[in-house]
């Protein structure tokens, strides 16, 4: 009799101590995120941009940038430069807009018409994803990092109830079916997490700022200089030394370039392998 | 008087032959041929060595600069150029070298690569060099310095300047830093040179260079070189002579009016010290440069925001003609001695026929002799509204120059031109005739803003410490029950004592949660098949009597134990409705049957 009642206590523990933690830390986290975050603010930044007024709406957009981020707010903020006749900063903002909603069009529409302004000196067709990178970035859109997060979490709670019926009650059929499908699921789910928290880590594009930079054979102004590029060049950073990354623009364009001459999309990234 | 004519004529013709057929005169002023040579002194040496590369202009009176910027190998030491005239042959030729002293940065074999020149629409190419670059220094060091020099190696050939008695180790330490200055007087913004002059009688490097800010003027500090060159005669001070070395130079632009100090520098010089020991060492000495005062004027009312410099200024447009759909890229040029770096260009504005997009600046900035000097270009991209000829007026720079008689306003205005737009505009016929929607998307806007709430969208739950520890909880009391099962409960099944009392608890729990009477039977033959050891269908109530009886349990507890234990097997076949009545003396058979146990336990041992 008392041998029935444990597993479900057990399991009502785990469900509870879940439960309890996320109430516990959540709140407090989004009250401080909301505090200075406001959408009063942002409508207020969208009525001056409607009025043509894009200096000031680009104020306050920033302003809210320094405190949160969303991709509205991202390209709105890009709207702004590109009306200002900044399509470089614009460019910057569209792809920080793009790295928190992949498949929102009117960012891609957007970012298609900054790429044509005659400011930007960047020419160079982005490479399309192909028929695989784009079915990862569809369900990267479904499929946020925050759900599977909580999946993950949901299958390790399943897991362990059927392991601790498995311990308690001994072998039975359907307990091994049930911990080997789990166990399938729970890999599966993990593996992915993992594959996703680290893109998401290491994500590290950038785009060139400074007029007339050059891509050098290696850190230093005294290797020979390999490529020139324009202002608004996307590229991906490799590596990194000191005050140089290595960055690549494709297959064919690569080199060394002085960090202060471009921006990062993630404003934070990890940084990339460093060289003594 | 014709004779005379004739004779004249006759000299003419004469020295018309003897000058067009005069080697000296005629490939001397008319037929020196152009020519552009490289050469270098060595092809194989050392890391720690200097490679002389010289170019060499014949034919060409005011060459460019060689463009050494894609010597990356090497880096550039010194360079100097000398003009001189040869008459090889009886032909006078003119030439032009460029020599540079060049340190290797790595070992190998390195590429000096080939230079290309344009003279008179003729391009020249100079032949490319493979050097072999290994460790050390393979030059020996000669009176010809093979070797860079470092700041004082002239000392040990300069015979003449010190004397054998005067060697530098005999002597005492001579080394003085003196300042100097272009101008003791100048105006706000004008161009000062500071320069630090070294006065040696003493052997002695340099090792420690003052770099420090000086307040009140905007600074262009010259780079320290890697050897110094002492000036082409030494120089006496207090009737002595001395080698003289410029040390450091710095460009000033006053920033401020009125008089500015320029503070003491501190330099450290290490010299040989022959007091301390029979082997070589060296101590350092310092040497400080006494104060400078500087007064400095405002500039004059109508000069107060002018740049201060010589400049020459002028607009530049790519095409004279070009689409209306394309863009134009207009260049406005200031280029001059001043200070480059603050420099803004003028602008052209938008009118109803252009639309003037913010310029691309470009400051291409040069130290040489006479100071800060260079060029600021800005790109200024142009779209037009509407075909024709469309005019840009003449753009106006004014810089204030100091050196003229009182110091002038310059003004300077750039020449009016015209741009012949051709074509037609596409957008605008397009726009007649598909929808303002459609324009968006074919990219002549944006679209338009997003609106709605936002929310901090990158806090990500698996970056909580919540996260990991809900993750690792499940896993973790797992791991702990297992250890239960495994140890802790294999631990108690072999201890007799432990074994009892756990038997027991076990036994009341179970009893006081049970709900009907059916479940005290089950739970009491678990309890006696432990503790007896009994298999089941050997517990019934004959073996419970003489169990118990054996054990010296008294009768009334024995006949209880037995009456509750046959009541539930009976409500087990035949269960009663549950009443309130029923319940409660279930609790009550429970509490009695409860203590019946704890007395029976203590005297019964576990088998």
């Amino acid at each position: 009799m008392s041998q029935t009642k444990h597993p479900f206590t057990h399991l009502f523990l785990i469900l509870f101590i879940a439960w309890w933690s996320g109430n516990l830390y959540m709140p407090t986290l989004t009250a401080q995120e909301n505090h200075n975050f406001s959408t009063e603010r942002f409508t207020e930044a969208n009525r001056l941009y409607q009025e043509g007024q894009y200096a000031q709406a680009l104020s306050i957009y920033l302003d809210l940038d320094q405190k949160g981020t969303h991709w509205k707010l991202y390209y709105n903020i890009g709207n702004c430069y590109y009306k200002l006749e900044q399509p470089v900063s614009a460019k910057i903002y569209y792809l920080r807009a793009q790295r928190l909603a992949p498949f929102e069009p009117l960012i891609q529409d957007n970012l298609d018409i900054t790429n044509k302004h005659p400011l930007l000196n960047d020419k160079t067709p982005n490479p399309q994803p192909d028929f695989i990178s784009r079915l990862m970035l569809r369900i990267e859109s479904i499929l946020s990092l925050n759900v599977l997060s909580i999946l993950l979490l949901l299958m390790v709670i399943v897991f362990n109830g059927f392991i601790f019926l498995l311990i308690k009650k001994g072998k039975r059929r359907w307990l091994i079916y049930a911990v080997s499908f789990s166990l399938v699921i729970l890999l599966t789910i993990g593996i992915y997490h993992i594959y996703r928290v680290n893109k998401h880590e290491r994500y590290d594009i950038a785009v060139i700022v400074a007029p007339d930079s050059q891509l050098r054979s290696g850190p230093g102004e005294n290797n020979t200089v390999l490529f020139k590029v324009n202002p608004g060049l996307q590229v991906k950073i490799i590596e990194e030394s000191r005050d140089w990354v290595q960055v690549s623009a494709s297959s064919n364009i690569a080199g060394w370039i002085q960090s202060s001459n471009l921006e990062r999309i993630k404003k934070n990234p990890i940084q990339p392998k460093r060289q003594p | 008087m014709m004779k005379h004519k004739r004779c004249l004529f006759a000299i003419g013709y004469v020295t018309a032959v003897v000058l067009l057929f005069c080697p000296g005169f005629s490939t001397g002023i008319y037929a020196e041929e152009v020519e552009v040579k490289a050469s270098v002194n060595a092809e194989k040496i050392g890391i720690e060595d200097v490679l002389i590369y010289t170019v060499t202009f014949k034919g060409v009176s005011t060459p460019r600069p060689p463009d050494l910027s894609q010597m990356g190998d090497f880096e550039i030491a010194q360079r100097s150029h000398s003009t001189n005239f040869q008459n090889i042959n009886g032909v006078w030729s003119h030439f032009i070298n460029y020599n540079y002293y060049l340190t290797p940065r790595r070992l190998g074999t390195l590429t000096i690569p080939p230079l290309s020149f344009n003279f008179d629409g003729q391009d020249y190419k100079t032949q490319s060099f493979q050097i072999e670059v290994v460790k050390g220094s393979i030059t020996p060091k000669q009176p010809t310095r093979q070797r860079m020099p470092s700041i004082f190696d002239d000392f040990d050939n300069d015979e003449d300047l010190f004397p054998q008695p005067l060697r530098p180790q005999d002597q005492e330490i001579d080394i003085q830093v003196i300042p100097e200055i272009s101008k003791r007087q100048a105006r706000k913004g004008e161009q000062l040179i500071y320069r630090v002059m070294l006065y040696t009688r003493t052997r002695a490097q340099l090792s420690m260079i003052s770099n420090q800010s000086l307040p009140g003027f905007w600074q262009e500090w010259y780079p320290v070189p890697e050897s110094f060159e002492p000036l082409p005669a030494p120089r006496v001070l207090n009737g002595k002579n001395y080698q003289v070395f410029e040390i450091r130079k710095v460009a000033l632009f006053p920033n401020k009016t009125g008089d500015i100090t320029i503070p003491s520098l501190k330099f450290q010089f290490v010299v040989p010290d022959n007091r301390l020991s029979v082997f070589s060492s060296s101590r350092p000495v310092y040497r400080s440069t006494t104060e400078l005062t500087v007064q400095v004027s405002d500039l004059p009312p109508g000069a107060r925001d002018l740049p201060v410099g010589k400049y020459s200024f002028n607009v530049q447009a790519t095409k004279n003609q070009i689409d209306v759909n394309d863009i134009l890229t207009l260049k406005i040029i200031v280029s001059g001695s001043g200070n480059i770096k603050t420099i803004n260009v003028p602008e052209f504005t938008t009118n109803e026929y252009y639309k003037i997009y913010p310029a691309k600046v470009n400051r291409n900035v040069s130290l040489d002799d006479a100071g800060v000097s260079g060029t600021v270009e800005a790109e200024v991209p142009v779209s037009f509204k509407q075909t024709g000829l469309i005019s840009f007026p003449p753009l106006e720079f004014n810089y204030y120059d100091a050196n003229l008689p009182g110091g002038q306003v310059v003004k300077i205005a750039s020449e009016p031109f015209t741009i012949n737009v051709t074509g037609a505009k596409e957008k605008q016929e397009k726009a007649s005739t598909i929808p303002q929607t459609e324009i968006v998307k074919k990219g002549e806007d944006i679209e338009f803003i997003k609106t709605g709430e936002i929310y901090h969208q990158e806090n990500y739950f698996y970056d909580n410490r919540v996260f990991i520890f809900l993750v690792l909880v499940p896993f973790l009391l797992n791991l702990i029950y297992m250890l239960k099962v495994l140890v802790f409960d294999r631990f108690i099944s072999q201890n007799p004592i432990l074994k009892q009392r756990k038997l027991l608890n076990t036994t009341t729990r179970d009893l006081e949660h049970i709900k009907d009477y059916g479940e005290i039977s089950p739970i009491l033959e678990h309890y006696l098949k432990e503790k007896t050891g009994l298999g089941l269908s050997a517990i019934n109530n004959q073996s419970i009597d003489s169990l118990l009886s054996g054990h010296s349990i008294s009768d009334g507890d024995i006949k209880t134990f037995i009456q509750l234990k046959s009541r539930s097997e009976s409500s087990r076949f035949s269960p009663e409705k549950p009443t309130t009545q029923s319940t409660t003396n279930l609790k009550q058979d429970i509490k009695t049957l409860i203590d019946i146990l704890k007395r029976i336990d203590s005297r019964i041992k576990i088998k």
